[in-house]
């Protein structure tokens, strides 16, 4: 049998989760920017037959057809050259993480527009006229009656696209970001190339208990936001 | 920018698209069957294979690929090597191609996602269809043969599509392997005269050529299974409720 040292799969944890700050900064900031990017894509995709409708539609498929770790690369790579060309000025030297969260807000984006469009859709017409006939303006009737609803339909899907980002994000180690996975592969490349299965072990324990917590996480939110909607349900029948 | 570069790489890189095709193809085919089982045990509740089903679809949903890829590759062939030693069997595993390796991790991701997929199409056909099928006297294996699967593979062929998808994305990571594919290809072209922007460049647009084929051949597939009856009656709905649209106006023709 070949040699597999459970000790050292907890000895190295430790200095695996000391970049876990990192592998965190990258899917909280790339999901806060990739939804403000998506809201404003899902909100272009749902004018039909506009220019903007046509622009939204093509960035969603030719992001879903790129695999990430193409996009990390080109962003890594051609975006500083393009901005050297245009402004002149050297962005090389900017940190890894600009590069990495810029390129997955790209993809998170095109992912989570489809999500919230459906999410939008998936809300009964009649809401939004219920809110526009009782005198609510437009936006209000948006804030405080579709997007509450919206939330909680899009909820299981936000909760999966935050998956997919985070195991997207474990890419980041190859253009030098150092994240957990960057951490475990100096930890291997210091131990000479040893031990890489009991760190990499250490690794994907480090990404089930995150996606454990995402996935509670949701089912907890979804469990308190869908409570009134649940009584409302009951006192209708 | 070269435009020379670019369309040699374009050309050279091409020749990685066989690889990945393969590799795509190759996982998801072996898959049907596999996921097939796995979706069943779980539908049919079979105790422990039932269980099993649901920590392997776990697993592999809650690992990054580029860690499944890493782990497996780590792992695997010195594991085999130390089998084989052990048991005297003259295979000098060192010498596999890693395309085998590279088939075999694609094979166990598409073998949890095809299982998801079939679950969820095999409940979405009608309860109505089992027990018709019981009323013409028609024995179980062939409900599921004749009238469940061909119903479950129809409605399951949009999510087939995603996942063949998925899978072409993946396989951009198969280098690590050593598997020369698309990327793989445009990284070592690219590392001749640090072009690594204008390669990158290049296989984005193949990427987005080879999965827009994809969709373009399993839309064409979708559209020749749907010879049934369903697809004329939802054509008829539509212009029905494009007819109530121009009478009444749109606010009503939500509701009908």
């Amino acid at each position: 049998m070949i040699p597999f040292h459970l000790e050292r799969v907890w000895s190295v944890l430790p200095d695996i989760l000391s970049k876990f700050p990192k592998t965190l900064e990258i899917v909280v900031l790339t999901a806060f920017l990739g939804a403000i990017l998506g809201a404003m894509l899902a909100k272009w995709h749902l004018q039909t037959g506009s220019v903007k409708y046509k622009i939204a539609q093509y960035y969603i498929s030719a992001m879903r057809c790129t695999p990430p770790i193409v996009l990390i690369f080109l962003v890594f790579y051609a975006f500083p050259k393009l901005i050297e060309t245009i402004f002149l000025v050297d962005i090389n030297g900017w940190p890894k993480s600009i590069f990495v969260i810029s390129a997955l807000v790209l993809l998170f984006s095109a992912n989570i527009a489809v999500t919230f469009e459906a999410a939008y859709l998936a809300v009964p017409k009649g809401q939004t006229e219920a809110g526009l006939v009782s005198g609510l303006s437009e936006t209000r009737t948006f804030f405080r009656i579709i997007l509450p609803q919206a939330l909680v339909i899009a909820l299981p899907n936000i909760a999966n696209n935050l998956l997919t980002l985070l195991k997207e994000g474990s890419l980041a180690y190859m253009i030098g970001y150092v994240d957990i996975m960057g951490q475990a592969q100096n930890i291997i490349s210091r131990n000479l190339g040893n031990f890489g299965l009991e760190t990499y072990v250490a690794v994907t324990l480090v990404y089930w208990g995150v996606a454990l917590v995402i996935e509670g996480g949701s089912l907890q939110l979804e469990k308190i936001l869908s409570r009134h909607q649940g009584q409302r349900l009951e006192g209708q029948t | 920018m070269a435009i020379d570069y670019l369309i040699a790489t374009f050309i050279e890189s091409l020749k990685g698209v066989p690889t990945t095709l393969f590799i795509t193809f190759f996982a998801l085919i072996a898959a049907l069957p596999l996921g097939l089982l796995l979706a069943i045990a779980r539908l049919k509740k079979i105790p422990v294979l039932s269980q099993l089903a649901r920590l392997y679809t776990l697993i592999i949903r809650g690992t990054p690929l580029i860690l499944l890829i890493l782990l497996f590759y780590s792992f695997v062939p010195s594991f085999l090597n130390a089998f084989f030693k052990a048991h005297d069997i003259a295979i000098d595993i060192f010498k596999v191609n890693p395309l085998f390796y590279a088939c075999t991790v694609f094979l166990l991701v598409a073998i949890a996602a095809v299982a998801e997929i079939f679950r969820s199409a095999l409940l979405a056909v009608d309860g109505g269809q089992f027990e018709a099928g019981k009323v013409a006297n028609l024995s179980t294996f062939h409900i599921y043969a004749r009238i469940i699967l061909p119903q479950a593979l129809v409605s399951s062929l949009p999510n087939l599509c995603n996942l063949a998808i998925t899978l072409v994305k993946g396989t951009s990571l198969v280098f690590v392997m050593t598997v020369k594919d698309i990327t793989a290809i445009a990284k070592i072209q690219a590392s001749y005269g640090y072009n690594y922007a204008e390669s990158y460049l290049v296989i984005f647009a193949i990427y987005i050529l080879v999965c827009t084929a994809i969709q373009v051949v399993f839309k064409k597939l979708a559209d020749y299974v749907a010879l049934d009856r369903r697809m004329p009656l939802k054509q008829m709905e539509k212009q029905h409720n494009e007819k109530v649209t121009i009478e009444k106006g749109v606010l009503y023709a939500e509701h009908s």
